[in-house]
């Protein structure tokens, strides 16, 4: 059972990724997607053979990158298939990568939301000593981590030679490149595209759309926001409104009836702090006609406390067990126990008891 | 640089739209905001309000009857509760009843010692504690407690201790001492 929902998990998941990965391609002499698969259905990404386009980097003094989009904006004149990336503000300079595609490649463009440079996508699975060779038939090129990438030709015609050109230390791994075999590389340098880049990448469809739609979303926004407050504002009044009037339809009663209700509050209160008085009130007077049992008894006592309820006796008798068990019967008396040791003092035993009544005699009856 | 003019024009454009919307928060938004808040408040108090004199109308029988029963029998209660303004005046008063008391039954105070105030509650109920010592013979202490216990209905006993000079063994002349603790309560107001 577990066995067979885990299958089933698998499968729906790799179905998941297939048609993820259909809707990435790479526009190279043909176009195939992720799944190597031929089409020219529309993508979520494409990414663009080094063979469609022209590379170059230049340097700007300008640490605000809103400020060198403006620039940048000015100088290419918006001109379609120009993408630039910018690179962090070092030592007051950024370093800007554009990369340019021909009239010929936007005659007939990729169908795709982002447009991404293969030499970039190359360059984020790189380490930073390595240096990759692509190759694809008669072309080929060479790319290293920072991006710095060459065509094979002229004086660059081995991958040592870019390192020493691209100043990449010569010790670091060589990795090749074959045809499609590039495709899986290219899902793991996606992967590692960060936020900015894919902004940078965003086709031409993209930019106009976002161009078009910024006005009217940002003013539906706003609309709608302000179509919230106003809904709240009649809302919030009409009930206001409402209320007041379903309190005077209550009629002229209701103020006295308030009043009444505030009385019976008060009342309340007043009662239950005098029923906590009257509870702690328990009468003393009932201490002599306990403390007299100690005389049928023949026993005398020397002193009689009362506390709080509680009752001590202290005295003597011939027989000190006597008069306690003799206290302890009694009705009115819950709990009777010696509070101290019993002495043999003469021909008498000198005790100490500490009784509580049993109910709560009644105050004012008096003795 | 080419295009400084466009650059310069699209800034002001950027910087007047900021202006605008800044403005737009703190004269328009903000204001009808806070008179947002202020409404939903007054509709909370009225809500509440009418949430109260609903159940009161409704309740008419029941708030009417309660009423007259707790009057009852709070007035009953209460009259055990001298009035008086304040502890200081209540003090003097306690102890002139006391005295009358006492005196009634042929004894008298040694010793009258006020400790402590409990400050009146919520409902304005107050206590005075107090220490008083007595001497006399037995039989006298015995009945003089049970007097005061039921002439003044407003006090409560905390402690009362019996010493005797010699052990007593039945009814009979013992001289004893009486050291009472009591609280006397009263109800805070004016006299009527």
């Amino acid at each position: 059972m577990i066995a067979s929902l885990r299958e089933r998990i698998a499968r729906a998941r790799q179905s998941l990724v297939r048609l993820l990965r259909a809707r990435l391609a790479w526009l190279t002499t043909e176009r195939l997607d992720f799944n190597g698969e031929r089409g020219d259905d529309y993508a979520f990404a494409v990414v663009i053979g080094r063979e469609h386009y022209r590379e170059h980097r230049k340097r700007y003094p300008i640490s605000s990158s809103i400020e060198l989009l403006r620039v940048i904006s000015q100088e290419t004149n918006r001109r379609p298939g120009v993408f630039a990336r910018i690179g962090p503000l070092l030592d007051n300079v950024r370093e800007v990568q554009f990369f340019e595609l021909p009239d010929s490649f936007l005659a007939e463009p990729p169908r795709a939301l982002f447009w991404i440079p293969e030499s970039v996508v190359v360059s984020l699975t790189l380490k930073d000593t390595d240096v990759a060779t692509i190759s694809r038939g008669e072309f080929c090129y060479y790319v290293s981590r920072s991006g710095t990438n060459q065509l094979r030709g002229g004086a660059i015609v081995t991958p040592e030679l870019f390192r020493m050109a691209a100043g990449v230390p010569l010790d670091g791994l060589n990795r090749e490149f074959l045809d499609s075999a590039l495709l899986p590389h290219l899902e793991i340098g996606l992967r590692r595209l960060s936020a900015e880049d894919w902004w940078s990448f965003r086709g031409p469809e993209l930019q106009r759309t976002v161009g078009e739609l910024w006005r009217p979303t940002t003013a539906l926004i706003a609309g709608t926001a302000l179509l919230y407050l106003g809904i709240a504002t009649v809302y919030l009044h009409g009930t206001l409104v409402f209320r007041q009037w379903q309190l005077d339809r209550l009629g002229a009663e209701v103020t006295p009836l308030l009043a009444a209700q505030r009385r019976v509050d008060e009342l309340a209160a007043e009662r239950a702090s005098m029923k906590s008085i009257l509870e702690a009130r328990v009468a003393a007077w009932p201490t002599w006609e306990i403390a007299t049992q100690v005389w049928t008894h023949e026993g005398s006592f020397s002193s009689i406390a009362f506390k709080d309820g509680e009752v001590v006796i202290e005295g003597r008798a011939p027989s000190a067990i006597k008069v306690l068990e003799g206290l302890d019967a009694r009705k009115d008396v819950s709990t009777a126990r010696f509070d101290s040791a019993v002495r043999q003092v003469d021909n008498a035993q000198q005790f100490v008891i500490r009784l509580r009544h049993a109910g709560r005699p009644e105050v004012g009856r008096g003795p | 640089m080419q295009g400084g003019p466009k650059l310069d024009a699209a800034r002001k454009q950027l910087l007047i739209g900021v202006a605008l919307l800044l403005a737009g928060i703190r004269f328009l938004i903000m204001p009808w905001l806070d008179s947002q808040a202020d409404t939903r408040e007054q509709l909370e108090v009225l809500t509440n309000r009418l949430d109260r004199s609903t159940g009161v109308v409704l309740n008419r029988e029941a708030i009417t009857t309660t009423l007259a029963k707790l009057e009852k029998a709070n007035s009953a209660d209460r009259a055990r509760f001298p009035l008086a303004e304040d502890a200081e005046r209540f003090r003097l008063e306690a102890q002139q009843r006391m005295t009358g008391v006492v005196e009634t039954q042929g004894m008298r105070i040694d010793v009258f010692d006020w400790i402590l105030d409990g400050p009146p509650d919520a409902t304005g109920f107050g206590f005075v504690r107090g220490r008083i010592n007595f001497t006399g013979d037995m039989r006298s202490l015995a009945l003089l407690l049970g007097a005061l216990e039921g002439e003044l209905p407003n006090m409560v006993v905390r402690e009362a201790l019996y010493n005797f000079v010699n052990p007593v063994f039945g009814n009979g002349e013992y001289r004893a001492s009486l050291t009472l603790v009591a609280d006397f309560h009263y109800r805070r107001g004016p006299k009527p």
